[in-house]
């Protein structure tokens, strides 16, 4: 838990499409990465999900598709984890 | 940064696939997440056909399931198991189903899972604004019990694969609030009812099994786990936090369906089994009751004995005075476990590893059956470091988590029990009395004429065949071609002209054994061929092995054949059956690959019955 934001990422996106770590660059994403494709998108919005314990609307779920723009957006999600209502 | 997982690589190199699995399998424990499990698919999926077991699996389904493959595809491959799964679309099973052609019964599948959920398949009982009257919805529960058995009735009978039926959620909040309860054919009552009819249907013929998703939900908290945002958007019921938690129940089913169990799980004693030290602390000194703190320890061996009920055998390794720790195994007041339920006990000052080794070779199983309890993480270490094969449980550092850690694990679920498991700890120490036996007889034969065995052969009937399938899985040492046939495979042949399947009993004056032999035969023009022969390893060694060659023989020449025929296709563990047709008159004339087709001139050559097992009918050996 102690790992900044950006390598933890940056793990998460190497394990799921299967891509040696150092080769997990900022700008990698949806139109680099072999794999992320809709369904790879679904796999990284759920592991982010369950990693960090929030849940990731669509509306910012669709803009999350490079390292860089995941690493933007989560602060503020984890921020807002708290107020998330029970279904 | 890297993970653990990452450091496996080297072990990869070096080519130790069994401590690579050992390793991934702990980091999958820590973890057990998308992430780590489509990192363990790129490692293990390379190596899967020479180590895992193909088992093919179609999801009919109406909802999102996709997410789950990787998590089930990877625990799967740590068990041995290499899963191939697909899906059919949302929504179209019925029509996957009646169509004999599709793509379904293409695939071939070894399991069928029917995921529906109630909202899915009964709309206006999961939301009650339409306003439809109790009646109606009565109506409509039956309509649905009776199509749902239709479908499953018409699977059963166009595939042998096992089918798995996830069960139906209860919404977080009945329509009708505090006044459904007050109801008996309110919504919950109804949802029930459905779920109810779904056991019954399952019960009703072979190889049917029931998924608890809605205990699932409740264990979880339906509020938790429902997300109703990603119901909306990708038509997945369950929040991504449990996933892992609805892959883990699907193992549950798939492990024990496939074969893929632990039999046996050693336990510790001081500081697991019972608090405190016997050795220093004394009987009266031990914390072990329905109070705190020693509930924590009653209730894993609660654990136990429900495991022990189920057939798992228990066995004992510690390092204690054996006189200190038979005192309290035998006479503590409050011990729910007694010598009695353990078939091996390991006291002394050796090494748990050892101890494990010396467990395993009594009960005649492989150090891969087991599973290890200790609340010692350097007794942990160590058997991880001696046997990665073994199954060892990280067991939280707070006794009162050593209960639910044990009930966790799916490769100690039993979809049925028999007479055979229920009885397995008596036979453990029946089997000691015959090896007292044997060191006090003379000769081998001697050995065997007092034992006084005696064979009963049956044509199989529908009532065995799911302990015939569990045979086909567990047996391994006399095991000549180690075929596994689920429950609907072994009830195909019983309806088929071209296989016929024998079983065998055996009893002796220690006690009955149970079913422990089986041959399949397929019939192959005017020869026969043996498909599978196996007998337990409670009886192997006793000359029983011939008893039932000897009867295959006699049967096949009986029935018009001109030529008995056999594979022996060796495994890592069926070695001691490699000589068996040569020592038996068979003539060897073809080699596979290692594997060797054995034949005899059923005119010609004969197998004679061992004179001292006796045999209640005997027409077949005339």
């Amino acid at each position: 838990m102690t790992d900044p934001l950006p390598d933890r990422v940056r793990l998460i996106i190497s394990r799921i499409f299967s891509v040696p770590l150092a080769d997990i660059r900022p700008d990698s994403g949806y139109a680099s990465l072999p794999g992320w494709d809709s369904l790879g998108q679904l796999n990284v919005i759920l592991s982010l999900e369950e990693q960090f314990g929030i849940s990731i609307p669509p509306e910012a779920g669709e803009s999350m598709l490079t390292v860089e723009a995941i690493v933007r957006a989560l602060p503020s999600l984890i921020e807002s984890r708290g107020e998330q209502y029970p279904t | 940064m890297s993970g653990k997982l990452e450091e496996v690589d080297q072990l990869q190199e070096a080519g130790d696939e069994v401590r690579v699995r050992a390793q991934l399998r702990r980091a999958f424990e820590q973890e057990p997440t998308l992430p780590v499990a489509l990192a363990i698919i790129q490692r293990l999926r390379p190596q899967a056909r020479q180590h895992a077991e193909p088992c093919r699996a179609w999801w009919l389904r109406s909802f999102t399931v996709e997410p789950l493959f990787p998590l089930l595809e990877a625990a799967a491959l740590l068990e041995g198991l290499d899963l191939e799964q697909r899906t059919g679309d949302h929504n179209a099973y019925a029509q996957e189903i009646l169509d004999p052609h599709g793509p379904l019964y293409r695939f071939k599948p070894d399991v069928v899972f029917l995921a529906v959920h109630t909202r899915d398949v009964l709309p206006e009982l999961w939301d009650l604004t339409a306003g439809h009257s109790h009646a109606d919805l009565q109506g409509r529960v039956e309509q649905i019990a009776a199509d749902l058995n239709h479908w499953v009735m018409l699977l059963r009978s166009r595939t042998a694969a096992s089918i798995v039926l996830f069960d139906f959620l209860q919404p977080v909040v009945p329509s009708d609030g505090m006044l459904d309860a007050q109801s008996v054919d309110g919504q919950s009552a109804l949802i029930g009812q459905l779920n109810h009819r779904l056991r019954s249907i399952a019960a009703s013929l072979e190889g049917i099994y029931v998924l608890p998703l809605d205990r699932l939900g409740a264990r979880i908290g339906l509020e938790r786990f429902f997300d109703e945002r990603k119901w909306a958007t990708v038509r997945m019921p369950f929040a991504a936090q449990h996933l892992w938690a609805v892959a883990q129940e699907c193992l549950r089913v798939v492990l024990p369906l496939r074969g893929k169990v632990h039999k046996a799980v050693v336990v510790d004693l001081d500081n697991t089994l019972w608090g405190g030290v016997v050795g220093e602390d004394g009987p009266e000194g031990l914390t072990l009751g329905i109070e705190y703190p020693g509930l924590a320890f009653l209730n894993l061996q609660r654990v136990l004995l429900d495991l022990h009920r189920r057939g798992v055998i228990l066995a004992i390794a510690s390092k204690n005075n054996p006189a200190d720790a038979l005192e309290v195994l035998e006479h503590h007041p409050a011990m729910l476990l007694r010598p009695h339920h353990f078939a091996s006990i390991q006291l002394g000052w050796d090494s748990k590893s050892r101890s494990l080794r010396a467990i395993a070779q009594e009960l005649n199983i492989g150090t891969d059956s087991l599973v290890f309890v200790d609340d010692n993480p350097v007794e942990r270490e160590e058997v991880r470091g001696e046997l990665p094969e073994v199954l060892v449980i990280e067991l939280p550092r707070d006794p009162m988590g050593f209960a639910p850690a044990l009930r966790r694990v799916a490769s100690l679920e039993r979809l049925r029990v028999m007479a055979e498991d229920r009885n397995r700890g008596r036979q453990y120490a029946e089997q000691r009395a015959r090896r007292a036996l044997r060191s006090s007889a003379g000769t081998l034969e001697e050995f065997h004429r007092s034992l006084k065995m005696e064979v009963t052969v049956r044509e199989l009937s529908r009532g065995e065949v799911p302990r015939v399938s569990q045979l086909t899985h567990k047996t391994n040492q006399f095991n000549l071609t180690t075929h596994r046939y689920d429950e609907a495979s072994i009830a195909r042949m019983l309806v088929s002209e071209e296989w016929r399947v024998f079983t065998y009993s055996v009893r002796d004056r220690f006690g009955d054994n149970g079913l422990v032999g089986v041959a399949i035969l397929r019939r192959d023009a005017d020869a026969w061929e043996i498909d599978t022969l196996l007998l337990s390893c409670r009886v192997i060694g006793r000359t029983v092995e011939t008893g039932l060659l000897a009867h295959l023989v006699a049967a096949s020449r009986a029935s018009g054949a001109r030529v008995l025929r056999g594979w022996f296709k060796p495994t890592a563990k069926n070695q001691p059956a490699a000589q068996f047709y040569a020592a038996h008159g068979f003539e060897c004339v073809e080699n596979h690959d290692g594997a060797t087709l054995w034949s005899l001139e059923l005119c010609a050559g004969r197998v004679d019955w061992p004179e001292w097992l006796a045999h209640p009918a005997q027409e077949w050996l005339s």
